[in-house]
């Protein structure tokens, strides 16, 4: 049995096969996507329990991925990770309903703790 | 039946033993309209989180008397569900991996921006915020208030256990869909302590409710292989 649906949407594609990887090795399904719009497309074909979405995107950024899923879903989690160190971005991921902000470099069991952290803390 | 002590609205406790912090910190969230508890030290930190029940906790690491991660430890046998932020000068990939699986929501590292924790405890509080159901319902002969813990049958209180009180609060409060054995076993009885109880416990907590509830029984209706849903029109 899957430990959780992931959406996993990045464009960089070196980045999204090591995630795949990892998160498939910890028994999560992955769905990946390289841009906003598809991301947005697979969300609602998928039903993801988690998206993991990066900030800069083509055709439509993370934030605003993330701006309009939570227009209609409450209760999908969400975590932004980016390149960006700004700390306005982590600010500004967080106010557009994000769930936990992370930025590149990242360590990969920092991240895989905290996506269990979501996935304990849940669905609302 | 005594009810629990329901929490504060935007009530947080700030467990911290460094005063600037701590005045920092206090300040930052006051202004945001939250309310502050202070604790300086493990072991006062776990002794107010009882009396209190806030709605979140920022918690640093290396206190006196009790260290942080023991008083993760404490306050998660007590309360699965409330968000725990560390605020912690252990900056080590590894440690923030150790706070994490220990039971904390977030972990943020010292020096930290203020702006930064603000937006994480919002963004924690958001996922947390007690459902929006109005206080009190009716379905056919049932009148229930769920901050008074009480449920009436044809103006008659029905007395219900604590667990079958909560079963039925979280029945009613899906609004008709089906709420899954495991959530059930999970939110009720508490994520820890659901390893050793079988999903048969839900069932057997079920029927005794569903005896209780006399001839409204059939509001609270099995979905096969999947839990029970509760049925108000």
């Amino acid at each position: 049995m899957s430990a959780g649906k992931i959406l996993l949407a990045d464009d960089d594609r070196y980045i999204t096969q090591i995630l795949e990887d990892m998160l498939v090795r910890e028994g999560y399904s992955v769905s990946v996507v390289h841009d906003g719009a598809a991301a947005l497309e697979a969300y609602r074909k998928e039903n993801p329990d988690l998206l993991i979405l990066d900030v800069s995107m083509p055709l439509k950024d993370g934030l605003s991925v993330c701006e309009e899923i939570r227009r209609t879903d409450q209760d999908v989690l969400i975590l932004m990770l980016t390149a960006q160190r700004a700390q306005v971005n982590t600010v500004q991921g967080l106010t557009v309903g994000a769930d936990d902000y992370m930025t590149k470099p990242f360590g990969p069991k920092e991240l895989l703790a905290r996506i269990r952290s979501l996935f304990r803390r849940g669905h609302k | 039946m005594r009810p629990p002590v329901s929490p504060a609205k935007n009530h947080i406790l700030l467990v911290e033993d460094d005063r600037d912090i701590q005045t920092l910190l206090k300040y930052n969230l006051e202004r945001e309209g939250y309310a502050v508890a202070l604790a300086g030290d493990g072991e006062s930190a776990v002794s107010l989180f009882r009396r209190q029940k806030p709605r979140c906790v920022i918690l640093d690491l290396m206190l006196p008397r009790v260290d942080g991660l023991e008083v993760c430890r404490l306050l998660r046998t007590d309360d699965r569900r409330v968000p725990i932020l560390m605020l912690t000068a252990k900056n080590t990939e590894a440690d923030k991996i150790v706070g994490l699986e220990m039971g904390a929501d977030d972990y943020v590292t010292k020096p930290f921006s203020v702006r930064e924790v603000l937006s994480r405890v919002k963004a924690l509080l958001r996922r947390t915020a007690p459902d929006a159901a109005p206080a009190s319902r009716t379905a056919g002969a049932l009148a229930v208030d769920f901050e008074k813990y009480e449920l009436l049958l044809a103006g008659k209180t029905v007395p219900l256990t604590p667990k079958e009180f909560e079963l039925l609060k979280i029945l009613w409060s899906a609004n008709g869909k089906a709420v899954e054995r495991d959530s059930l076993l999970e939110r009720v009885w508490g994520y820890d302590r659901a390893a050793d109880i079988d999903t048969r416990t839900v069932d057997q907590h079920v029927a005794r409710l569903r005896a209780k509830l006399g001839r409204e029984k059939r509001r609270v209706v099995t979905v096969k292989n999947v839990g029970y849903r509760f049925i108000s029109e």
